[in-house]
């Protein structure tokens, strides 16, 4: 499926696959958007982002039971993060949950849309409505240490300063959007839910704020921060603790799909853990073994070129007993050095929203 | 047209730049600050050590002999009082004592002379019996607005024609415990605070301030000066942290939105912005949002200051000090300036730098933001002349949601059953077991008052079967009435305190101001509409609840909750028994419960069809005085027709009142048959006034009424004068609920059948 926003997008941007989709992965080079997302303010074609409506009396229920943290009383004016995760204790996916008045918002990670809809229709005992609405709704992003100043110039300075996973209905040249405060990178980081027939214009009219900045450079930096890339990382069986995103889950929630095996997970012995390393010049390809002091200790989940470190930036599955930072290993003919995330400090923390 | 003109012809303060009104303007037109090092060595632990101090002989100089025994916050509130009074020309005979309010603001639980803790009410107690005040007496909480909150409650007892004369204004000593707080929160600026510029914290200070507030017409019919013109005022809640201010400004700007238009105006009118300035980051760049949003471009051009640079932050006081200071601005058309404004700021904003400013001055809106989310902003005008003007419509205002969590159970069915079984859950706390009523990443952090409080919010809301947009949750009012706040919170910070003043427990010092609760519910459901905290003790409900009436009356509410919580450390035995009106078994135990009732307009039910319990037909509230107990009752229920109900639900709870009670009921109520709560649940103090007002809605609509089954030998008439079985034989048309403040206020409501 091509992005709604391809005819907006210049000819010379570069397009590919994300698993379900197809999204721009650079509309320049990498080291100038990743510049505008880490400097300035980079505009976001999220449209590969699938966005699945629920709704009806049980909504709550339904999503309760699918999402793996508490969205109980997730009012209209918030989203938050949360896993989806499958009977196994698998990763189907991580979403963001907009509160909306009738029901939710889940937003896919990119490319997931199709199976995450098959993933909630499958378990929809409640009954609910649940629609796919990103054919009709297309996502924006903005994202940097001065994002909120396109913020201001664009729809309303009120906005840029709303707290962290707040969500307000607004208007943006007559058009009702959802705009939230979200984000990938650790910057400054915004989402815009327009129709789709506005969203070109709302595209152009962002690019006289912003850089564009293509999937590419977003994952080189949501790696930098330790934001989790679902397809690069929910591989090989692993579960929850193993990859990390224990963080995503809420196990004091009575109930949800996937929490036997989440409580097996964190009650089950000692296995292997997801740790950030750096060093090196080659980017190693995902299973390449990871070596401490000669000896096979786990593997790479996936790896980049980090343009904020100027090395090469990756995960690795090592035995539980080197998950710590500072260790020396050696992957493929590089040596690393295992580190604490985040990996760099985003500028938007020194950067008050004025 | 618009409502009445209420005025203000008398002022009061006593701060740490002056002991007078007149003091107090020159030090501030001369732009000479005082805050000062802290003379308490005991505070030398601390690294912040600067505070806005009243000296000693100040407060002692204006003193007759006979207040010398009295606490340092009585004394600083009489002084600020008697000086308003006196500006004011009032003098005996000028007001009928029954009809002289006061509305006192207050952040801190207090100590007495000995170093006790004391009840939130007893300092406005003690105003109030000094200077003959038996009209309605209301302690307002809502932390850091308290002073501003309460100037605008004393407007509403105005218009709604409960008093001709109110006296409003806030105090608040300089306390160790509360300084620990603040320098652990990292809030204390090291040197002089610089709101607006360096804003690397503020200064804790301390002081009182009063305004009189009286009817235009009344105050030119006695030949009064009026000083200044209350137009308008506006509350609203952030609904975002229990400390921290929404970075937005939304709230703020709501609040001043609410405050003009209460006051008929636009933002074009306004000429000067006395602002809340703390000196803190969060606050100073979030007033600075706020004068953004409401102003637009014209933000540049319309001045704004902080006179805390000048006293500190007084706390409950503040905003009182801050509206002497606004009515003083008025007065002389100057505006004061902001003190130890670094030259170098950028800034596009006006903030009147270090220098007091000649300047045209109609209106002044006066901005307070407090711990809780609460704003408050006051609209202060040039007194216009004579004008006609109408009362407050009538609106009426009726009971559609109630969510009961006490030992009998949580919601109206475990209540309704607990009542038929004639159950006994005497000093029992609630279990809220099973159901967690806010998102978990805000349940587990929330101390047990809250728990409850927002337990019973969210089942008064599910009763009433009430949904609502986003943008009408806006509008929501939320009251919350508790007596003592969180005994959990209050109890861990001290403690905490005495172990290392520097290691204070701060998540439980931003739960000790009496608001936090309150706040707690409004982030919880996303509501922002108008909000307030009343603290007289077990007579805070009833007062919570006049404060709902009042809003949607105006017209500023039409879905309005009130909420009371109190909590107790002390266990129970399961055996307990309580029973209340029975002169051989004295004695009270106290509990724990909060209690949430949903007010909405009636029109307003009708509209989305919803099913009221009750219509609230009236309330009365008096102040106790020197005539005794049974005085106090038939004056809060002077101007209610009582002798149609058929219940009563009284205030006793098998303590030294009950008798007074019981034969005042007996005799102006023949054939109301007498209950409580509390012989089922204990002593909740505030919740126990809510829940009586429950149990009341629900033996009109139910016909089920708590029942007092170990009643003997009562003070008053025969048994059978008392409810002695759960269900009732005949509908209830009309039910009286009384609430009392110990040697405080009486109060009393009375709610009918809906036609």
């Amino acid at each position: 499926m091509d992005s709604v926003l391809a005819n907006a997008h210049p000819e010379e941007t570069v397009f590919g696959e994300v698993l379900d989709v197809t999204v721009p992965l650079r509309f320049s080079t990498p080291a100038e958007e990743y510049k505008a997302i880490r400097e300035r303010a980079a505009l976001l074609d999220l449209s590969g982002l699938g966005l699945i409506e629920i709704s009806g009396d049980g909504a709550v229920d339904f999503a309760q039971r699918v999402l793996a943290r508490d969205v109980e009383y997730l009012t209209s004016e918030r989203c938050m993060m949360s896993l989806v995760l499958d009977e196994s204790g698998q990763i189907v996916d991580q979403v963001v949950v907009w509160g909306r008045e009738n029901g939710m918002f889940l937003e896919s990670s990119c490319g997931a849309g199709p199976r995450l809809l098959e993933h909630l229709q499958k378990h929809n005992d409640e009954g609910v409505d649940i629609v796919d609405r990103s054919g009709e709704l297309t996502i924006l992003g903005l994202e940097g240490p001065y994002a909120w100043g396109v913020v201001g110039r664009l729809i309303d300075g009120e906005l840029a300063s709303l707290p962290f996973e707040a969500v307000v209905d607004t208007t943006w040249n007559g058009v009702d959007i959802v705009f939230g405060r979200t984000g990938f990178t650790s910057e400054y980081g915004y989402q815009m839910i327009v129709p789709t027939e506005s969203a070109a214009e709302l595209w152009r009219q962002s690019l006289e704020q912003a850089v564009p900045a293509g999937n590419e450079a977003l994952e080189i930096a949501m790696l930098e921060v330790r934001q989790p890339v679902i397809r690069h990382e929910a591989t090989g069986g692993v579960d929850i603790i193993e990859g990390g995103a224990n963080w995503l889950v809420d196990i004091t929630k009575e109930s949800f799909i996937g929490r036997e095996a989440v409580l097996e997970a964190f009650n089950g012995p000692t296995g292997r853990r997801t740790l950030g390393f750096g060093g090196g010049e080659s980017v190693p390809e995902p299973g390449t073994r990871v070596l401490a002091a000669g000896q096979d200790i786990g593997e790479v989940v996936y790896a980049v070129h980090s343009l904020g470190l100027g090395t090469t930036l990756g995960l690795a599955r090592v035995d539980a007993e080197f998950a710590a930072a500072g260790l020396r290993f050696t992957v493929g003919d590089a040596e690393v050095t295992t580190l604490t995330s985040p990996y760099i400090t985003p500028k938007s923390w020194s950067i008050p929203i004025i | 047209m618009a409502s009445r003109p209420v005025v203000i012809t008398g002022l009061g303060v006593i701060c740490a730049i002056g002991r007078d009104p007149e003091e107090f303007w020159l030090r501030l037109m001369a732009g000479q600050g005082g805050v000062t090092p802290v003379d308490d060595e005991a505070f030398a632990v601390f690294t912040a050590r600067y505070a806005g101090q009243v000296p000693t002989e100040w407060i002692t100089g204006q003193l007759p002999e006979s207040d010398a025994a009295l606490d340092r916050t009585a004394q600083l509130a009489l002084v600020a009082a008697r000086q308003a009074v006196g500006q004011a020309g009032l003098s005996a005979g000028d007001v009928e004592a029954d009809r002289f309010g006061l509305v006192l603001g207050k952040c801190q639980a207090t100590p007495d002379a000995a170093g006790r803790y004391q009840p939130m009410h007893r300092t406005g107690d003690v105003v109030a019996g000094r200077l003959g005040m038996r009209g309605p007496r209301i302690l307002v909480s809502t932390a850091c607005a308290a002073g501003g909150n309460a100037v605008g409650l004393a407007k509403d007892k105005i218009l709604t024609g409960e008093a001709d004369v109110v006296l409003a204004g806030g105090v608040d000593p300089l306390l160790f415990g509360t300084y620990a707080g603040f320098a652990g929160l990292q809030a204390l600026s090291t040197g002089p605070c610089a709101p607006y510029s360096r804003s690397d914290g503020l200064n804790l200070g301390e002081g009182a301030a009063f305004l009189l507030l009286e009817p235009l017409d009344r105050a030119l019919a006695r030949g009064a000066t009026p000083l200044a013109e209350v137009a308008g005022y506006g509350l609203s809640a952030d609904a975002y942290h229990a400390t921290a201010p929404d970075p937005t400004g939304r709230g703020g700007a709501s609040a001043v939105r609410r405050a003009l238009a209460d006051a008929g105006m636009s933002t074009d009118d306004v000429s000067y912005v006395s602002g809340h300035g703390t000196g803190t980051p969060a606050n100073d760049a979030m007033e600075a949002k706020v004068m953004r949003a409401v102003f637009g471009d014209r933000a540049p051009r319309v001045p704004t200051s902080s006179i805390k640079s000048f006293v500190g932050h007084t706390l409950g006081a503040a905003g009182a000090v801050e509206a002497v200071a606004s009515v003083l601005a008025l007065r002389h058309g100057m505006a004061p300036p902001t003190i130890g404004f670094d030259a170098d700021t950028t800034t596009d904003l006006d903030f009147v730098p270090n220098v007091a400013r000649r300047m045209p001055i109609e209106t002044v809106v006066s901005n307070n933001y407090a711990f809780g989310g609460n704003n408050v902003a006051l609209a202060l005008t040039t007194p216009g002349g004579e004008r006609e003007y109408e009362e407050l419509p009538d609106r009426p205002a009726v009971i559609t949601g109630l969510g009961p969590v006490s030992g009998l159970g949580t919601g109206v069915a475990e209540l309704a059953e607990a009542l038929a079984e004639g159950r006994q859950a005497v000093g029992r706390a609630p279990s809220l077991e099973g159901r967690t009523f806010a998102p978990r990443s805000l349940w587990r952090h929330m101390n047990h008052l809250s728990r409850m409080a927002i337990a019973a919010s969210r089942l008064a809301w599910e009763d009433a079967g009430i949904k609502l947009p986003r943008a009408a949750l806006d509008n929501v009012g939320l009251i919350f009435a508790t007596a003592a706040g969180s005994v959990e919170s209050t109890g861990g910070f001290d403690e905490s305190v005495a172990v290392d003043p520097n290691k204070p427990a701060v998540l439980s010092f931003s739960n000790v101001v009496l608001n936090a609760t309150g706040g707690a519910v409004c982030q919880t459901l996303g509501l922002r509409g108008p909000t307030t905290t009343i603290c007289n003790g077990e007579a805070s409900a009833s007062i919570a609840l006049d404060c709902a009436i009042e809003m949607i009356k105006a017209g500023k509410a039409d879905v309005v909750l009130v909420v009371a919580a109190d909590e107790t450390t002390a266990t129970a035995a399961g055996d307990t028994v309580v029973t209340p009106y029975d002169r051989e078994r004295t004695g009270s135990v106290p509990g724990s419960a909060a209690v949430a009732i949903l007010v909405e307009s009636a029109e307003h039910c009708a509209a989305r069809g919803g099913r009221a319990y009750a219509r609230i037909l009236g309330s009365g509230h008096a102040g106790t005085g020197e005539q005794g107990e049974r005085e106090s009752i038939r004056r809060s229920l002077a101007g209610l027709s009582v002798g149609k109900a058929g219940l009563v639900v009284g205030a006793g709870t098998g303590g030294r009142y009950d008798a007074d009670e019981a034969a005042v009921l007996l005799e102006l109520v023949p054939d109301g048959l007498l209950t409580t709560s509390v012989a089922q649940t204990g002593d909740c103090q505030a919740a126990t006034g809510a829940m009586n007002l429950a149990v009341a809605a629900l033996a009109i609509r139910d016909g089920i009424a708590p029942a007092l089954h170990g009643l003997e030998h009562p003070y008053a008439g025969e048994v059978e004068s008392y409810v002695r079985k759960p269900h009732l034989s005949e509908a209830v048309e009309q039910a009286l609920v009384l609430t009392a403040a110990a040697d405080s206020v009486r109060g009393a409501v009375l709610l009918g059948a809906m036609p």
